[in-house]
């Protein structure tokens, strides 16, 4: 150990003799080390943004539902004859973070045509509290929590079945007690998901309005449905079910997996190619200095001596450039936190429809912990495997050198 | 042809890239490898868009729809067009491979076993046929035939959920022409297994003759339509169509237009295309810089030597860019070679990505998202690929030959 600072100190000034390379080196080490940190973070936040943006609006993070309402292998089916109540919450502060709804698979009748809907009874008040709804409905109003019998419905729906704002329709569909359920609601406003599918299969009512066309008792609903995004831990509930977004809407998560797994691919090829060209201009650099090595060897120094200096001369270059794509990596984060940036740029200036809805989010980047220790490992053992030719070629060459 | 001098030059240049084999070999290697890797990804989102496009596609979506103004405007369906022979050769190209005429009809089923919005097509069977391949995924019974009164053909699911057989009846309500709600009995005489289960509940088939009696209340005889579902290659046909419909007052849709959320996906993936394609361009063009310059400027004794017995800036200039040349020639056949290779045994045995979602078959938007994805290789890609690789390699080298040229005007 005695002999390394020395060591450090002879890597270092070599390092510094060619100093545009190393500077090119160190640069395009350190852009790939900051890109692929702010990709990562991108892709991270760019996922959470765009599914909170996503999950806010309707779905929510998590359904509380009687066990036998959702089907056990293919969660799109329910049973709409499984009910629950309050009372079934053990926990009462899940009723503050969640809302109550009722879903009733209905037709609605227009004057010259009758289509196929999922009519939701909604809690006004608690939706507007809790979800992004009611910025969706961009002609007539959301619905009013005091009123009833009244009916939001999609663009798409409504100019299919020639009604408008105003007008009334016919909902006739099956109750729970195995009556005709039929009822005349007005509507008061027209969702806007920007031509998604959901615009012709989704309506709106008031919660009472839903729980009297159903023949349901006043205690009784569907589903809670929890908005509560920071919630890690599910609930356990007995006699319920919790149902997460992503057993709902495999769909979803499938697309957002995909993008992060992809990402993450992206992440590998940068880190191969750059190792790749690291490789090359690390061999040219070792091979140009052949004939120093030798001279090295003939006034007495070790072969592994020569190896080490040449090995602390890649750790210096790698660390740094690796501490300089950290702070590049984690600046351009930063901005693009304060700056988000709007994902629509992939698309041409479209928006961006997810499950049936638009969504229109704004990145903001958020920094992953992790990423700032995976994305340095990654780089180092790259960075070795590098290295193992050009030195092994150096050691080979430096034993004939006497 | 090439003169004696050039020629001299392009022989000058080759031997120098050999006299350093094994670093031309790791330049163009590198060159190649990163081609392949982004090669690869294109191919891999153009085989994953492309089968994602036959999947809206063959939601009876088709390629293009032609769409009477009425019903383009509010899926009305009361106002049919005849489909001629004024319309139909409207539509004869070799470009268009099918032309279906539909009449289209929202109608619901309500049993106990529960209730469903389905979509009546009323197709013309013979023209239908060349559009979709259900006629040969009729699983129990047989398809529709021009004469045939109110028969039914529906989807699997469908069937299994009403618990429906072939000879069943099914009770279909539907509001008529003049809005009056109506329920008629049809007979099941197919069931077919094709495409999603959402296509399956949803896509019923009747013959004309069946849907006009339904909703006119009387067959006129003639062939009608609200919509000619059109299939082509690909969307590049759209101008075709666009002119051919432009003396009349129909409408045209493609399947973007009608499935918005794909068609975004598909932008998506593009975009993502693009946005790593600049990636990994930049990143190569640093890395090989560096290996470039140093090959350059380790021969600049050689340059001055050259320069002080008569040759001239730009001969070196020359040779530099037949250098270039050589590698891009190299590095585009060793990296096509490589594509071939590679995405010629993916495009037929696929990658299996059902892993993300558990090996359960995922739907969205109405249609099936492929589970095994086989990139294609085109022509474009190859294309791209020798772009690619000479812009990637001529940024370099220029960059480099102009400083060591620099450095040698110095030293003189």
């Amino acid at each position: 150990m005695k002999g390394f600072p020395f060591l450090f100190k002879f890597s270092y000034r070599n390092l510094w003799r060619a100093p545009k390379r190393t500077l090119i080196m160190l640069l395009s080490l350190s852009l790939g080390t900051g890109f692929i940190i702010w990709d990562l973070n991108f892709a991270n936040s760019g996922s959470k943004e765009v599914m909170k943006d996503f999950l806010n609006q309707y779905a929510g993070q998590y359904h509380i539902t009687n066990v036998d309402y959702y089907d056990r292998v293919n969660k799109k089916e329910f049973n709409n004859y499984r009910t629950m109540s309050d009372n079934q919450i053990q926990d009462k502060n899940l009723l503050e973070k969640s809302t109550k709804r009722i879903t009733a698979p209905v037709f609605v009748s227009g004057e010259k045509k009758t289509l196929g809907v999922l009519l939701t009874g909604l809690d006004v008040p608690k939706e507007l509290k809790l979800t992004t709804l009611k910025s969706a409905v961009t002609i007539g109003s959301f619905l009013d929590p005091q009123g009833s019998k009244e009916i939001i419905l999609g663009k798409k729906l409504a100019q299919r079945i020639n009604i408008s704002v105003g007008d009334e329709v016919a909902v006739i569909g099956q109750a729970l007690d195995g009556s005709v359920a039929n009822e005349l609601m007005k509507v008061v406003g027209l969702l806007d998901f920007g031509g998604g599918d959901l615009e012709e299969s989704l309506a709106f009512t008031q919660f009472q309005t839903a729980q009297e066309l159903m023949s349901m008792s006043p205690d009784m609903y569907h589903q809670r449905v929890s908005f509560s995004v920071e919630e890690e831990n599910l609930p356990k509930l007995t006699g319920l079910a919790v149902t997460t977004w992503d057993e709902i809407l495999p769909e979803i998560g499938v697309s957002v997996r995909f993008i992060d797994n992809f990402t993450w691919i992206v992440s590998f090829i940068i880190v191969l190619v750059i190792s790749l060209g690291l490789s090359n201009t690390l061999m040219i650099t070792f091979f140009e200095r052949e004939q120093e090595f030798q001279c090295l060897n003939i006034i007495g120094a070790k072969t592994s001596w020569v190896a080490f200096s040449l090995m602390i001369e890649v750790i210096l270059l790698g660390t740094t450039a690796i501490f300089i794509g950290i702070i590049l990596g984690h600046a351009a984060t930063t901005y693009f936190y304060h700056f988000p940036i709007n994902i629509e740029i992939f698309t041409g200036g479209k928006p961006i429809i997810m499950g049936g809805m638009i969504i229109k989010p704004l990145v903001r980047l958020y920094p992953v912990m992790s990423y700032y220790w995976q994305v340095p490992l990654l780089i180092y053992f790259f960075l070795s495997t590098t290295m193992i030719y050009p030195l092994v070629r150096v050691i080979n060459r430096s034993k004939n050198a006497i | 042809m090439v003169n004696n001098e050039s020629r001299y030059l392009f022989k000058f240049a080759w031997k120098s890239i050999l006299r350093n084999s094994g670093r031309s070999f790791f330049i163009g290697f590198s060159v190649s490898l990163a081609v392949v890797i982004a090669v690869w990804v294109v191919a891999f989102f153009d085989g994953l868009n492309s089968q994602i496009e036959k999947a809206v596609v063959n939601t009876n979506t088709g390629f293009f729809q032609v769409q009477d103004p009425l019903y383009y405007q509010s899926t009305d369906s009361s106002s049919p067009r005849e489909y001629g022979q004024d319309i139909s050769n409207l539509f004869v190209d070799s470009k268009i491979l099918a032309k279906s005429p539909e009449l289209v009809l929202d109608g619901n089923i309500s049993t106990p076993e529960g209730a469903m919005g389905l979509l009546v097509l009323g197709v013309e069977p013979e023209l239908h046929k060349r559009l979709m391949p259900i006629y040969k995924k009729i699983v129990k019974g047989n398809f529709l035939e021009k004469n045939d009164e109110f028969s039914i053909i529906i989807g699997q699911a469908l069937a299994k959920i009403f618990k429906l057989k072939v000879g069943d009846q099914l009770v279909l309500n539907y509001q008529d022409k003049i809005g009056e709600l109506r329920s008629e009995i049809l007979n099941v005489k197919g069931i077919y297994h094709y495409n999603s289960n959402g296509f399956e509940k949803r896509y019923v088939y009747i013959n004309q003759k069946s849907w006009q009696k339904l909703f006119l209340n009387h067959d006129t005889g003639k062939i009608l339509f609200n919509r000619i579902t059109i299939n082509t290659k690909d969307l590049l046909a759209e101008p075709l169509i666009s002119s051919a419909i432009k003396p009349t007052d129909l409408k045209l849709k493609s399947w973007k237009n009608l499935n918005p959320e794909m068609a975004v996906v598909l932008e998506f993936h593009d975009g993502m295309i693009r946005f790593f394609f600049i990636i990994i361009g930049l990143t190569i063009t640093m890395t090989i810089l560096t290996p470039v310059r140093m090959l350059w400027q380790e021969r600049l004794k050689e340059l001055k030597m050259m320069s002080t017995i008569g040759v001239s800036l730009s001969k070196f200039w020359k040779i530099g860019l037949y250098e270039v040349l050589l590698m891009t020639g190299l590095s585009g056949i060793f990296s096509s070679l490589m594509l071939i290779l590679i995405i010629g045994t993916q495009s037929a045995r696929g990658i299996d990505f059902r892993f993300l979602s558990d090996g359960v078959s995922i739907e969205r938007a109405g249609i099936k998202l492929p589970g095994i994805i086989y990139p294609q290789l085109s022509k474009e890609q190859l294309l791209i690929t020798f772009l690619f690789v000479t812009l990637v390699l001529s940024i370099s080298y220029i960059y480099s030959i102009y400083s060591t040229l620099k450095k040698l005007k110095e030293e003189r």
